[in-house]
């Protein structure tokens, strides 16, 4: 049985799934809006929340919140479950692609085949829509592919019962009340403002502007502390939050500015196409980052890039950010 | 390995990340991502210090010192927290299992258990096949 699906590819999972599920449902969203709407743009670095033995950062906001951000401004009604028997979990997905119901899943990308090795770190938080099954093999549409592809059982099911950071539990989605017209304007607004408030408002040190700061601090004695290797270890892993698939280029910034682009068009707003430009400028600003960090993890000790001067791009873009989000604050944004 | 091969274990096939770029007038444009220094010298990086710890356990399999559950934690990126989790067991038991005299206690369900994680036969758990590595990029030891 196969669902009649448009698969569309994105720049990051949650919001490929996102878009392509409501649009089965009649909802057409591209992933700039779905990321926008749903606040996805976000920073964190969390030491102790480690991720293969090196310190966490994100430049995106915790995973599921694009969604059910997005979904709640959006007057999307979603049934969300999850599982504690795997067999059960089976089943409930088979029930729901019965009904014609595309379904979205959480899974880890370490055991979906289909992914190139290279990929297949312990991720565990990778969404990926289910449309159909044919010969005990399940139709899957990934929006980090270009084309639909396939899972068998076995592998769909350890992929959703991973363990570990963020075990997925076998957590499963869709949509069960879809409106067919919506007025974007409010949630388009909703969603700036959120996103200027988590940058700025959250008072730990870890998260925002203020994570940035941190990063930047805490990067300047990542050499002595934990010594080269690790500090190079340390530093790739940033780069690749920052660049790797998902995050269209720049830490998401690149995909929040062709937002902001169309933010402008919806709600007629002049000020937006300036900011969209100025995120622009920022996520460039990331890429000097990046640039000069590759460089710096190439030789490990060299001695025109150091620590010291990728901090000091870092504040840079702190700066940069913290000016950008007072400024949205103070647009009108109230609907 | 040709560049061709080399390629494809990093990008694999239909695997062709999407990445907004400014178009300079103002606009966006969803293009595929172009080859990326950084992002290849830090995945690179990350495999090499897999492949560290894939090294360090393979020399201490052949030693004695530890069992073939500990080459194949590593080659499978996980720790004995990890593991625990998936078997349902405790961190120490886990541990303990990681020394051959514990190994060798495993009763037959739990070996197919961690057959089953590892995606491996029982028989290749007892007796490992040590060349392999785990990073798509490393050529055979």
């Amino acid at each position: 049985m196969q669902i009649e699906l448009e698969h569309r590819q994105a720049a990051h999972c949650e919001n490929g799934v996102a878009s392509n599920l409501f649009r089965f449902h009649g909802l057409e969203l591209d992933e700039p809006l779905i990321f926008g709407i749903g606040s996805g743009l976000f920073f964190g670095h969390v030491p102790f929340l480690k991720v293969n033995g090196t310190p966490g950062t994100t430049f995106r906001i915790f995973p599921g919140l694009v969604f059910s951000r997005s979904a709640k401004r959006l007057g999307i009604e979603m049934e969300k479950q999850r599982f504690r028997k795997k067999g059960n979990a089976m089943k409930a997905l088979d029930r729901s692609l019965e009904k014609g119901q595309p379904v979205g899943v959480l899974t880890s990308v370490f055991f979906l085949p289909y992914l190139p090795p290279a990929y297949r770190f312990h991720f565990n938080a990778h969404n990926i829509l289910v449309y159909g099954k044919e010969n005990g093999e399940y139709l899957v549409s990934d929006p980090v592919m270009e084309a639909p592809t396939r899972i068998s059982y076995e592998d769909l099911q350890k992929a959703r019962f991973a363990k570990g950071t963020m075990a997925p539990h076998g957590r499963m989605y869709y949509p069960i009340k879809v409106p067919q017209e919506v007025n974007l304007e409010k949630p388009v607004a909703e969603g700036i403002q959120q996103t200027a408030k988590d940058m700025l408002r959250i008072p730990v040190h870890y998260f925002g502007v203020k994570g940035i700061r941190f990063l930047s601090r805490q990067m300047q004695k990542w050499p002595e502390k934990v010594g080269e290797r690790k500090a190079s270890l340390y530093l790739g892993n940033v780069i690749r939050m920052q660049e790797e698939i998902g995050t269209g280029g720049a830490g998401f910034r690149f995909l929040y500015a062709a937002f902001l682009k169309k933010a402008a068009g919806i709600l007629d707003m002049d000020e937006l196409d300036d900011m969209a430009e100025r995120t622009t400028r920022i996520g460039e600003k990331w890429r000097e980052f990046t640039t000069h960090a590759g460089r710096l993890c190439k030789k490990r000790s060299s001695s025109e890039v150091t620590y010291d001067f990728l901090a000091e791009i870092l504040l840079e873009c702190a700066e940069q950010e913290e000016a950008l989000y007072k400024e949205l604050r103070k647009l009108p944004l109230d609907r | 390995m040709s560049e061709k091969d080399d390629k494809e274990r990093r990008e694999g096939i239909g695997l062709n990340p999407l990445r907004y770029e400014p178009d300079g007038k103002g606009s966006f444009q969803a293009t595929p991502k172009a080859e990326d220094e950084a992002v290849n010298i830090a995945m690179e990086q990350a495999w090499e210090e897999v492949e560290r710890k894939v090294d360090k356990a393979r020399e201490r399999v052949r030693n004695g010192e530890r069992s073939p559950l500990a080459f194949f934690m590593e080659l499978n990126m996980m720790d004995p927290k990890t593991i625990a989790r998936y078997m349902g067991n405790s961190k120490r038991k886990v541990k303990r299992q990681l020394r051959p005299k514990g190994f060798q206690r495993i009763d037959a369900s739990t070996m197919n258990a961690y057959a089953d994680l590892f995606g491996i036969e029982v028989e290749e758990l007892r007796d490992p096949d040590l060349s392999r590595t785990a990073s798509p990029f490393k050529k055979d030891p």
